[in-house]
């Protein structure tokens, strides 16, 4: 190797990205050229330094400041547009071409945020959209489709009402678009509880934390057509939205209920600014809801859309079980398996900290069994995954564990820090902070539920 | 990596605000290196970040590449820094003569060094962020930016060099401070 060579492969060599051979020629050249050998010091040096300032800035963590400040904004603005809005409620009807469509996942930060509660009795509203709510509350079954512009497959949920209307049964496939690191999934709800097939995973999980089963019924509850078009009106009482209605002479178009966000809503961080709600003349039923964003010549973008299929076709009960899988997928069940630690004559705070040093020791150890079982029983694989590129070395630091700053969660939020090794550079990792609680029917155990990353 | 920018972008914008957690968690550093390299003072930089962080995310819906947040983030902060100038003109020349410390070993924030990152051209700075102030490792930066990673390296090994000459007259300086 000549210094040519050496000079050209240097930083391949300093950032340890060359393979045995090539690594070796790299350094029998260093060993017999001076010349060389201080340049290879050089940008050691330079690495070095660099690799400590990035430490050294590391240490700030910006991360609640700006989420703090970003809901407080959102709070604000929402607040601006309440104000000068509420005068605004007026219906309008007019013959025109459709064009908006519904924001699902943004209607529900709105909900929170503005604190709407729904009415069992909607208001007297336009015809047409009084008359879906009413026909949308014998609705026992139904398939939606929801589809994502650039996305082939979508979203699909199979869904079972009781005969006051509220949620029975759910079945849903999630896509892996819509979660790379699950892979495809298939999720089973059914009072109150959650069971999921990770496909690609080859692993069924039956889930214990209450929150999964609850914000997989929140999702359904976006597209139950009941709530919908409640929702549609809310938004249009609050000065969010403004309605047109578009109601076709000829009776096979469907009606179209077209619903524009206020400018103010768009300052919120919402990318969809119209909403468009398809509905069959004969049945008053929902058959598509189509969301729309803005482009800069005037024209909307169609962003994504949801389908309703068979409404009131009975489902078949099969669907709402997940029997008959191929027999290589592992099931985990987490209600029953025993998980975390036991607390003994430990303090609450004392039995977080605990299972969070002895969560990264297994980590770090690479015993992802034993890590598994100190996340809500998480099979070995997947915890592999998980932490394979995080090449954990080193607890540094575990802080003074606070109380879950996520209402509604509990337990604790445990700060730590963690030295990782990457490509031969070692730095300091701070994960979100474990979430530490008692396990769900296991009272005398603790767990973590999740922040570990 | 980049997927998973797309995928927490993706989240954002359908109204999820949490998952903007998992950027801000990413990039912070460079960022904030990048920052105070330009401001040449921890605490202005510190909230130069926050108010870059947080316009991004009110902006998202116009980022038309989301595989470039990093570098569309930059541009905001190069925003947030040409308002901060104006704001403060006066207070600069004294915050510098505070905080600008001369490198040092361990967990002091070397300034010189940050500053000279500020200056370099904008595919070297991004490059050398990423690396060492994202721990990023150069796989993961060409996948990010989708370039092959010879030309990663390559590339490291042009900033490498730009960013010692850079630093060859404060160096020299520094040196001659020590000989008086």
């Amino acid at each position: 190797m000549n210094c040519q060579d050496c000079k050209e492969h240097l930083i391949e060599y300093i950032e340890e990205l060359l393979e045995g051979q090539q690594a070796r020629a790299i350094a029998s050249h260093l060993a017999d050229c001076p010349t060389c050998r201080t340049e290879a010091a050089r940008m050691t040096d330079l690495r070095k330094r660099l690799i400590q300032n990035g430490q050294a800035f590391a240490e700030t963590d910006l991360e609640n400041a700006v989420f703090d400040q970003i809901v407080r904004s959102q709070h604000l603005k929402l607040k601006e547009i309440r104000k000068t809005n509420r005068q605004f409620n007026l219906w309008r009807i007019i013959m025109k071409s459709r064009i908006t469509k519904f924001a699902t996942a943004a209607a529900v930060i709105l909900i929170a945020v503005l604190g709407i509660t729904f009415l069992e009795e909607s208001t007297q509203t336009a015809y047409a959209i009084e008359q879906t709510i009413q026909a949308s509350h014998t609705v026992r079954y139904l398939h939606i489709k929801d589809f994502k512009e650039g996305m082939e497959e979508p979203k699909e949920f199979w869904l079972e009402f009781d005969a006051k209307g509220s949620v029975e049964n759910i079945r849903a496939f999630m896509p892996e678009w819509e979660s790379p690191s699950d892979g495809a999934k298939v999720v089973i709800w059914r009072k109150g509880k959650a069971k999921v097939w990770f496909k690609k995973k080859k692993s069924l999980v039956t889930i214990r934390d209450k929150r999964f089963a609850d914000e997989m019924l929140k999702t359904v509850q976006l597209f139950d057509p009941k709530l919908a078009l409640q929702i549609f009106l809310e938004w249009e009482k609050h000065g969010l939205v403004t309605i047109e209605i578009d109601e076709p002479s000829k009776k096979t178009e469907p009606i179209a209920v077209t619903s524009t966000n206020s400018s103010k809503v768009k300052e919120i961080g919402y990318r969809v600014d119209r909403t468009v709600i398809l509905i069959d003349q004969a049945t008053k039923l929902i058959t598509a809801i189509e969301h729309y964003h803005l482009i800069e010549n005037g024209d909307y973008e169609l962003l994504g859309w949801t389908e309703f299929y068979d409404y009131n076709q009975q489902i078949d009960p099969t669907m709402f079980v997940l029997e008959g899988l191929p027999s290589d997928v592992m099931q985990i069940d987490q209600t029953t398996q025993e998980i975390g630690l036991v607390q003994g004559n430990m303090t609450d705070k004392e039995i977080a900290v605990e299972v969070v040093r002895q969560f990264y020791q297994a980590v770090i150890a690479k015993d992802y069994a034993k890590a598994g079982q100190l996340l809500e029983g998480l099979p070995d694989d997947r915890m592999k995954e998980m932490f394979e590129e995080l090449n954990v070395i080193r607890i540094v630091s575990i802080g003074e564990p606070v109380p879950h700053p996520i209402p509604g969660v509990g337990g604790f939020r445990v700060p730590c820090k963690l030295e990782i090794e990457e490509d031969g550079i070692k730095s300091i990792y701070e994960p979100y902070g474990p979430g530490v609680r008692r396990v769900h029917g296991q009272p005398h155990r603790w767990d973590i539920h999740g922040g570990v990353k | 990596m980049a997927d998973t920018d797309i995928h927490y972008i993706e989240r954002c914008l359908d109204g999820h605000p949490d998952d903007f957690r998992y950027l801000v968690r990413r990039y912070q550093t460079a960022l904030l290196a990048y920052l105070a390299g330009q401001l040449h003072n921890k605490e202005k930089a510190e909230d130069s970040a926050q108010e870059t962080l947080v316009r991004a995310y009110f902006n998202l819906s116009k980022l038309k590449k989301q595989k470039s947040f990093f570098s569309w983030l930059l541009g905001i902060a190069g925003h947030v820094i040409k308002e901060q100038q104006r704001d403060r003109q006066r207070q600069t020349q004294i915050a510098r003569s505070l905080a600008e410390n001369k490198p040092s070993a361990g967990r002091t924030h070397d300034y010189p060094l940050a500053r000279t990152i500020a200056q370099l051209p904008d595919s070297h700075r991004e490059l050398i962020l990423l690396r060492y102030y994202s721990g990023l490792s150069c796989a993961q930066i060409g996948r990010q930016l989708d370039m092959p990673l010879g030309t990663v390296t390559k590339t490291l090994s042009r900033a490498y060099s730009r960013l010692r000459e850079l630093l060859k007259p404060q160096q020299s300086q520094q040196d001659c401070e020590v000989q008086k």
